[in-house]
């Protein structure tokens, strides 16, 4: 079953706050998509708009390009534009593993800080 | 068609037959071509039933389209926050278009003032390139390409982002997108830079002072990010403000530098440009070997098209229609009706009561005022298009004031 984990939200750059989700299998050559959606403004409808995207929330390609599953919509609905995009299914991320008993072992300095994606703005 | 030896198919239309004998062959062409006509006549109203002046809807399938009235001019503006296609709308004499490429993300740890290697910060980003042209509608085919171009990823190793996408209206208007280290091209001047990422001077074992991170630029309509905060907390900066609101074209503001890290912890993440174009801003240092902050994201680009409408066509709108009237009172009632359709556009609708106009309105509705109890009026409304053609009159309401 296709699946799709919530890996960020509120992700700037783009018409509208984004939430970034990773897809397994991957779609047109990425793990990840992003989704924006324009708030309705002034009697026109907002609009829910899917992206590739980088695992830091980035566009995946040069250039902004719609992907299935943007539609129009005042309401937007992550799960089903998910879903059109392909057959996508909104699960929870895997628990992580608790670490064993007693003093952690000796680690490389490995930690990924961009993936810290901040929350404002 | 002919139906030898059998009775027709159903549906079909048999001319001098008992079924259907009051057909003839233009009655016929004018059911088939209904067929069509009236669910195009039902979605046209549905897409002119909020309003009828400022900002409607119109047609789209993707992206934002406005009509917006400036003055006696109607203003048709596209506005593309993905790459799509732009239609060229019945009517248009000029387009005005603002292209606004991708901006890059900030840096990461590129920061030369700084003491030691770790303690620098990253360079904010900056914006995309703007390019802006007026084209006469007649010299553009009935749809043109539209690009528009990507923010570029902050910088996640020491140094500068890598360029940002360019936009485009075709071949005949073209930003460029941001570099890592410089703006992009366009005939433009409004640039907005990301902030920098907080940093240190000195050396790091021994002491130093800490400079803080500091505000993304001002973008058209809003302030930058701001900056991470207090210094050596390692506070990502807050992101860019975008351009939203229909009708304002502009520049998103820059994304503010993250705070530098005075232990060991991560730098932190500058702040993501606001859209369009807003850059991102740069990444905060660290301390003692730990890691530098990831610069933000630049925004994509847009590309705006506004394109001047006119009527000379001299065809009328369609006559209101569904006139109600609700909240009555002693001296006053709404009315409402369902919106009128035109080759072109409607500008406003013309209110009458008992044969003098009341009201000239831009929506679908109407409060008339002033009026006497237990009084009988008779109400019709017009509709007037952009060249002042006015629709015939709908069909009269009537209602009476209560006591």
């Amino acid at each position: 079953m296709p699946t799709a984990v919530k890996v960020a939200e509120n992700v700037g750059g783009f018409a509208g706050p984004g939430t970034l989700y990773r897809v397994d299998p991957p779609m047109n050559g990425t793990e990840y998509v992003l989704l924006y959606h324009q708030p309705p403004a002034f009697g026109q409808h907002g609009q829910l708009c899917v992206i590739l995207a980088t695992k830091n929330g980035a566009s995946f390609t040069r250039d902004v390009r719609p992907q299935p599953g943007t539609y129009v919509t005042d309401d937007p609905n992550h799960a089903l534009s998910l879903q059109l995009a392909g057959g996508y299914v909104v699960t929870e991320p895997a628990p992580v593993e608790t670490p064993p008993e007693g003093p952690a072992p000796d680690e490389p300095a490995t930690e990924d800080p961009g993936a810290s994606i901040p929350t404002s703005g | 068609m002919t139906t030898p030896g059998g009775d027709a198919p159903e549906g079909a239309y048999v001319i001098g037959s008992g079924y259907g004998s009051d057909v003839t062959e233009d009655s016929v062409r004018s059911m088939t071509r209904g067929n069509v006509l009236n669910p195009w006549s039902r979605a046209q109203n549905n897409y002119q039933t909020s309003t009828a002046g400022m900002y409607r809807e119109v047609t789209r399938l993707d992206n934002r389209i406005d009509e917006i009235i400036f003055g006696n001019e109607l203003v048709n503006l596209a506005t593309f926050s993905t790459s799509g296609t732009w239609t060229k709308p019945p009517g248009a004499t000029r387009v005005v278009v603002n292209v606004l490429a991708g901006s890059s993300g900030g840096g990461c740890g590129n920061n030369s003032a700084g003491g030691q290697a770790d303690w620098q910060g990253g360079f904010g980003g900056w914006s995309g390139g703007w390019q802006r042209a007026t084209i006469l509608a007649g010299d553009l085919p009935e749809t043109v390409e539209v690009v528009v171009g990507a923010g570029s990823d902050g910088a996640t190793t020491r140094g500068a982002a890598v360029a940002a996408g360019d936009s485009a209206f075709g071949t005949y208007v073209v930003a460029v997108g941001a570099s890592g280290t410089n703006y992009g091209t366009g005939n433009y001047s409004f640039r907005v830079r990301g902030g920098d990422g907080g940093y240190a001077t000195g050396n790091q074992v021994v002491g130093g002072e800490y400079v803080s991170a500091t505000y993304g630029g001002a973008g058209s309509f809003s302030p930058g990010g701001e900056a991470g905060a207090p210094n050596a907390s390692g506070n990502p900066g807050v992101n860019g403000y975008s351009v939203t609101e229909v009708g304002k074209i502009g520049m998103g503001s820059g994304g503010g530098g993250g705070a530098q890290n005075g232990g060991g912890g991560l730098g932190g993440r500058g702040g993501d440009g606001g859209w369009p174009s807003g850059p991102g801003g740069g990444g905060g240092a660290s301390n003692l070997g730990g890691p530098l902050g990831y610069g933000g994201k630049g925004s994509a680009g847009a590309v705006f098209v506004m394109t001047y409408l006119e009527d000379t066509l001299g065809i009328a709108p369609t006559a209101p229609t569904g006139l109600a009237a609700s909240e009555i009172t002693p001296s006053s009632a709404k009315i409402t009706w369902v919106a009128s359709t035109d080759d072109i556009a409607v500008r406003n609708y013309k209110v009458f009561v008992d044969g003098t106009e009341v009201a000239a309105v831009d929506g679908i509705s109407h409060t008339v005022t002033g009026l006497s109890p237990a009084t009988t009026y008779q109400v019709t409304v017009r509709a007037v298009d952009l060249g002042g053609n006015a629709s015939n009159e709908s069909s009269p309401l009537s209602f009476t004031t209560t006591v």
